[in-house]
């Protein structure tokens, strides 16, 4: 009676063993493996340079332009080239330049000259000229960025000054 | 009893795979057909600066997709994110939550018509989505 | 080959098992028509797309500066390159139709009712699983449809508080759309994804 009781224990010891060695390994290696395929969500950020985006007279005549600017970043392993669409408008002697991200889900939005808004073709989202979002989708107002005029060349911040 | 099952599995096998296996060619030739008769094509390389593109999920996301314009920011999470979710808790838990016995169609008018409607709000989405 | 097999023999346990409790439990046994080959019309597709997959795979190359250019390659140089693309998008296709049917099917029968709520359950993940193999493939060949399609669906989950713009990072492996975006669909599609489709699988016939 009592060595049957023993047994069992014995049983009972070598299955928790089996269970916490297996669990260990498993959560150790699951851990490692998820932490690693997560970790990029928070580390992998673009970082804001200035980058030279045409001459300062492409803009003279104070309206809104288009302008695609192509960088060197990084990009995870990836150095090289990366384009962003940016609109920009000379205000006097300031530069004002606004992202064409929608803030909606990420569509560039297109600068409509008859109503002087920015229509987002994704999901119809409307801002104004300063931005603002207006009217549909769209939670938040179009991120603006630094830019200023040197040597006669337009530079742009990547970097979102204001969102 | 046992010589009645008995009966039944061979109607199964080998008729039924007989018919499997026909119904298995049709669609290998239906698909290598429509592959031959629609070859594949590329379109322009992605290019983050563009914005003349306007983004068209595959069909079978269209519903949800065609859900964004409908529904206005504050509530948007339904379309995104609660629709979806909910739809896969609702069919995981239909085994468990159907406890009617009964298995003809005509016998569960609740489970029927649930499922009606939603596949018909579906089609009737997606359908909207590809036409807009 | 192997898949057809498999199929008949999985088939045939399944629905002897099936078959024996549905005639105990009901005074009416099942008659058995075309709709059921749903089922063995999806996992022939399934067996179609990993082929292809699989041989698109010798030529593919998952990186934003080579994605596009390789597929291109399959597309147009690789003999025999083209159907076997073609065929891996219209098999996908085709797969999310069957699985909808066959699905359809088996909710009418009312066939997902004690004792098979487990073959239901299996078959719902293996729903969704379907889903996201359509999801993270559209991204692959790097044009403007997939990169455009997928930046609305990444960004998606940011619309939910709290943990919404987190998930969206958590997709995209980073603040935006790029080279580890691609990475991480490539892995999902091509080893995630065919493994938790094998698991769920083996529970499902
Ligand atoms: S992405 Fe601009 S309105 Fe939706």
């Amino acid at each position: 009676m009592e060595q049957d009781g023993k047994r069992v224990t014995r049983r009972k010891f070598l299955e928790t063993g089996i269970g916490v060695i297996t669990g260990a390994i498993a959560i150790g290696l699951g851990g490692t493996a998820l932490t690693s395929i997560g970790a990029p969500a928070i580390t992998n950020k673009r970082e804001g340079k200035w980058v030279e985006a045409g001459s300062a007279s492409e803009i003279a005549d104070g309206q809104f332009h288009k302008v695609g600017i192509v960088y060197d970043a990084k990009d995870g392993w990836l150095e090289g080239k990366v384009k962003q669409l940016v609109y920009v408008k000379l205000n006097g002697e300031e530069v004002f330049a606004l992202s064409a991200t929608c803030t909606h889900l990420g569509c560039n939005v297109n600068f409509d000259e008859q109503t002087g808004n920015f229509k987002c073709p994704c999901h119809s989202g409307v801002y104004d000229a300063t931005g603002k979002n207006v009217s549909g989708p769209p939670p938040r107002s179009l991120a603006k960025l630094e830019a200023k005029i040197e040597d006669g060349k337009l530079m742009i911040n990547t970097a979102v000054k204001e969102a | 009893m046992a010589e009645k099952n008995d009966r039944k599995e061979t109607l199964f096998y080998p008729d039924f795979m007989f018919k499997e296996a026909i119904a298995a060619l049709i669609v290998v030739i239906a698909v290598v057909a429509i592959s031959l008769a629609l070859p594949m094509k590329v379109g322009d390389p992605a290019d983050p600066s563009d914005s003349s593109f306007k983004p068209k999920p595959e069909w079978y996301f269209m519903a949800p997709f065609y859900l964004l314009k409908v529904f206005s920011s504050s509530f948007e999470v339904i379309p995104t994110v609660i629709g979806p979710l909910a739809t896969f808790i609702f069919l995981l838990i239909l085994p468990f939550a159907d406890k009617n016995p009964e298995m003809h169609p005509r016998k569960r008018k609740l489970a029927m018509s649930l499922m009606g409607g939603g596949v018909l709000l579906t089609i009737l989405f997606t359908v909207l989505g590809i036409l807009a | 080959m192997f898949g057809r097999l498999v199929e008949v023999f999985d088939r045939r346990f399944g629905f002897r098992e099936d078959f024996k409790r549905n005639v105990l439990d009901h005074p009416v046994p099942p008659r058995i028509n075309l709709t059921y080959c749903f089922g063995g019309i999806t996992f022939l597709l399934y067996m179609l797309l990993a082929a292809t997959g699989i041989t698109m795979l010798f030529f593919y190359v998952p990186s934003v500066d080579h994605a596009f250019v390789t597929v291109e390659y399959i597309t147009f140089d690789l003999p025999l390159g083209n159907p076997i693309r073609a065929i891996h998008h219209w098999s996908a296709q085709l797969m999310i139709v069957f699985v909808s049917l066959h699905m359809l099917r088996v909710f009418v029968y009312g066939a997902y009712k004690n004792p098979r709520e487990f073959n239901w359950v299996t078959g719902v993940f293996l729903f969704g699983i379907t889903l996201a193999f359509g999801f993270t493939g559209y991204l692959l060949p790097w044009d403007q449809k997939a990169y455009w399609a997928t930046k609305v669906g990444v960004l998606m989950p940011k619309s939910l508080p709290a943990v919404g713009p987190f998930l969206s990072q958590l997709l995209m492996g980073g603040d935006d759309l790029g080279a580890l975006t691609l990475s991480r669909f490539f892995a999902i599609h091509v080893a995630v994804l065919p493994i938790f489709t094998v698991i769920f699988l083996a529970g499902h016939f």
